[in-house]
């Protein structure tokens, strides 16, 4: 395992999930350093939600430990990991229909921030970035399912996370809409930890640092684009699947 | 009588509180773990069974066997068909959400129980036994009807099962608890599935009624009791669970009969509750329920 | 964001005046004092089922809780009525965090079935404590007991007044609570519980929270209606005591500041109209719960909402 650096935000130690006898996640030792934007790819199945879903405590694990901004967060429950600053977006939409888009992004907001004209303010800032100011007082539901995308990330960045989790954020979107995806992604990676699972190659090579391949629940291959590209275990999983 | 004899005297009548109350808690599992849903009208339906075995015994003359026995079919399928319309024409348009369809059963509980003090009158009615033959047990006479009870819910809970496990049918309603939408893709009729369902499961208490009523009598209040034990029953034995059902309602059943000889009805129930907050703190699920991820 | 407050504090204020104005006959005067002891009691449900989204089928129980303190607290211990109220509140909390505690151990439907157990067996318990409580036939707080800053609670137009009082004080912290982000993470728990825990909210304790507030209001709402209307008995924990509150609400319109009362004032005629005509009145409950459920799930000042003015809280 590689040593760990003042560097690193979080890492996983032997992290191990079990479901009824099948090994969803096998021993994994993770670790993503501080500013930089990871992809986590890997077929259908290779247990990637299950490994995020570990990370911020949704699922419990059966063995192995987290470590988070140099804690040891495997006991937190998920509000604590969430509140520690670990953000996550959901593969499917998940937000609140019923709700204005104002309210969905002021939910997202901490309580410390305090006054309604500071939150009010971050949060004409957040939907500024994501080009959704125009659509503030609207409710949620009557929005289209690219907007949806585009307000579910911009809730994320509301919570000013130190480590984003995307699970898919492109999926289902246009070639337009990923390509302002792939913009907005890019620029937060000077203030946080992008950690993305993501199945269209093009947004992973185009702004991943850094690639990590699971398959059956284990890490098989890391590193830059080429060296995953070139890698003859990562081709055989996939064309093997 | 010494506390021996007396303590087997409250075991067997704890045997038929068991045998009773494991079928309508049957019924109310069986809704539950095909359908999603909980039917909170279910006791009215064990009481709709007990006031139709009075009102058919009524009609016939001669020996009581004949109309227990015209009642034992006939009650338990009124109760059906009705509990089958319910279905028909409200639970299957709320697209059996899990709360709208609590609310709408509160409201079918009131209206069926209200319907019936409108139509038979808030006496308490008898019904004679089908045979009336005391068991010489050295200490005590027993009833040997109360074991006809027992054995028959022995025999209705083992043909339960039987359907269950042994037939095709039994295999459509455990595809359908696993994954509905699957099931209607293989062409199963889900619609038609939870009516039968639903009616099963309201027959089931109806029968459990025709045969307690010859012991307990029947009165339109009479289906709160039933339900406030099935529930404690399910809450123990695990919701949707059919073997915790059974084994959680002769537990329950059992201490009920016993504490309600010994003591006073109420006062088993109270207990019966903690008993409930100590299965909440330790396994929240259920004695015999599976944690879901 | 003015008008909502404007709303609210001005059916307060129209409350007020039908009393000032003697439009009340002496009939709907008693009614009107007893249906805004029961929307508080209303007020307290929605909490946690309008903006919560939690089912309790067993709120009878807290309105009992606060019932018997202040009803038991006056009658064996010759508690006045400031000691009882201080009592039934502080019992009310404590029974909703214990209650609530267990109940939310589970989720779902499984909730919904827990707090209808306890609450029968909270019924039960007043029963076989007959002894203190005299069960089915209750208990009648004196008139003399029934003394408050030396105000005689028993006279009607008192009474009123007393009624409306509670009732604008719980309606104001309603509106309060909607209006507050602690209420929007309640309904954000309402819409998405799992998007929710995501965004960092302890989910569980907010439920307790809400557990707490909602039992305690209907708490109040119980020991006001014992002091105010001088009895106390069983009926008022048995079911059709935890269904009222829940017809209200829907009919009302849940997660509506001013549903419960529109929904108790509506329930409260239509019953007293049906108990003349029959016995089986409860048949009038059945049959508005099943409308109510099949035709408008939002109720109306719900529809109202969605329809026309999304800025009601």
């Amino acid at each position: 395992m590689d040593t760990i650096e003042k560097n690193t935000l979080l890492y996983t130690e032997n992290l191990s999930k079990n479901f009824q006898g099948i090994q969803a996640v096998k021993n994994v030792n993770f670790k993503i350093n501080k500013n930089e934007i990871r992809a986590l790819i890997g077929p259908n199945g290779a247990g990637k939600t299950t490994f995020v879903s570990l990370l911020c405590g949704r699922i419990k694990s059966t063995n192995g430990a987290v470590f988070f901004d140099g804690k040891d967060i495997s006991n937190f429950p998920v509000y604590k990991r969430i509140s520690g600053g670990i953000g996550y977006t959901f593969q499917i939409t998940s937000i609140f229909l019923n709700l204005t888009v104002y309210e969905n992004v002021a939910l997202a907001i901490k309580e410390e921030t305090g006054k309604t004209n500071s939150i009010d303010k971050e949060i004409s800032n957040v939907l500024d970035k994501v080009g959704l100011l125009d659509r503030v007082n609207q409710r949620s539901g009557d929005l289209s399912y690219g907007h949806q995308r585009l307000l579910e990330l911009a809730m994320g960045m509301a919570q000013r996370p130190k480590l984003l989790i995307l699970d898919e954020p492109t999926q289902g979107l246009s070639d337009p809409e990923i390509d302002n995806f792939k913009f907005l992604i890019k620029s937060l990676s000077s203030s946080t930890t992008v950690l993305l699972i993501e199945h269209n190659m093009d947004v992973v090579m185009s702004i991943a640092d850094k690639i990590s391949v699971l398959h059956f629940g284990e890490i098989i291959a890391e590193g830059d684009k080429k060296t995953i590209q070139n890698d003859p275990i990562v081709q055989k999983a996939y064309l093997g699947d | 009588m010494d506390l021996g004899p007396y303590l087997l005297f409250a075991s067997l009548e704890g045997l038929v509180h068991a045998a009773v109350l494991s079928l309508i808690a049957l019924g109310l599992s069986l809704v539950f773990g095909v359908m999603r849903i909980v039917n909170v009208a279910h006791g009215e339906f064990f009481m709709l069974g007990a006031i139709l075995a009075w009102w058919i015994s009524g009609f016939v003359f001669g020996s009581p066997a004949i109309g227990f026995l015209l009642a034992l079919i006939i009650a338990p399928l009124i109760a059906g068909v009705i509990a089958m319309s319910s279905d028909w024409l409200i639970l299957k348009h709320l697209k059996y959400d899990p709360e709208a369809t609590i609310i709408a059963t509160i409201g079918i509980l009131y209206i069926i129980q209200q319907a019936v003090l409108m139509t038979f009158g808030p006496d308490a009615r008898p019904v004679e036994q089908p045979f009336n033959y005391r068991l010489d047990l050295y200490w005590f006479g027993f009833s040997a009807y109360k074991f006809f009870v027992v054995f028959s819910a022995i025999i209705l809970l083992f043909s339960v099962w039987l359907v269950m496990a042994k037939t095709k049918f039994g295999l459509i309603l455990r595809a359908t608890q696993l994954d509905s939408e699957t099931a209607q893709a293989f062409g199963i009729p889900i619609s038609t599935v939870y009516s039968l369902v639903f009616g099963v499961g309201a027959a089931i208490a109806a029968v459990a009624a025709v045969l307690i009523v010859p012991i307990q009598q029947a009165h339109y209040l009479m289906g709160g009791e039933p339900l406030l034990l099935a529930f404690i029953v399910v809450i123990i034995g695990g919701l949707g669970s059919l073997r915790g059902t059974v084994a959680a309602a002769v537990l329950i059943g059992m201490s009920d009969g016993i504490i309600s000889v010994f003591f006073s009805p109420n006062l088993a129930k109270i207990i019966a509750t903690l008993f409930v907050v100590i299965v909440l703190l330790i396994k929240p699920n259920g004695l015999f329920g599976s944690e879901k991820t | 964001m003015k008008r909502d407050l404007f709303i609210h504090l001005g059916a307060i204020a129209l409350l007020f005046l039908l009393e000032i104005l003697g439009i009340f006959s002496d009939y709907h005067q008693g009614n009107f004092a007893r249906i805004l002891v029961l929307t508080v009691y209303g007020i307290g449900y929605n909490v946690l089922f309008g903006y919560t989204g939690l089912l309790s089928l067993g709120h009878a129980l807290f309105f009992s809780a606060g019932l018997y303190a202040a009803g038991l607290s006056i009658y064996h211990l010759d508690y006045n009525v400031g000691q009882a109220l201080i009592l039934a509140f502080c019992f009310s909390v404590l029974v909703s965090l214990v209650i609530g505690y267990l109940a939310l151990r589970t989720v779902g439907v499984s909730f919904m079935i827990v707090t209808l157990m306890f609450s029968q067996i909270a019924y039960l318990c007043i029963l076989y404590f007959g002894g203190i409580t005299r069960g089915d036939e209750g208990i009648v707080i004196q008139q003399s007991s029934r003394v408050f800053l030396s105000l005689d609670l028993s006279d009607p137009t008192i009474r009123y007044y007393s009624a409306l009082t509670v009732f604008s004080f719980c309606l104001v912290f309603n509106l309060w609570i909607a209006r507050s982000s602690f209420g929007r993470v309640l309904i954000a728990i309402r819409e998405n519980s799992d998007r929710a825990l995501m965004l960092g909210y302890n989910v569980q304790l907010y439920k307790l929270l809400a557990v707490i507030i909602s039992g305690t209001i209907s708490g109040i709402a119980g020991a006001s209606y014992g002091i105010l209307f001088g009895y106390v008995g069983a009926s008022f924990a048995a079911v059709p005591y935890s269904i009222f509150p829940l017809l209200w609400v829907l009919l009302g319109g849940a997660g509506t500041v001013l549903g419960p009362l529109i929904g108790a004032i509506f329930m409260f005629y239509l019953i007293d109209y049906a108990s003349d005509v029959t016995d089986a009145y409860m048949i009038i409950v059945g049959i508005a719960l099943l409308l109510v459920t099949l035709f408008a799930r939002r109720g109306l000042l719900g529809e109202l909402r969605y329809r026309f003015f999304p800025w009601i809280p």
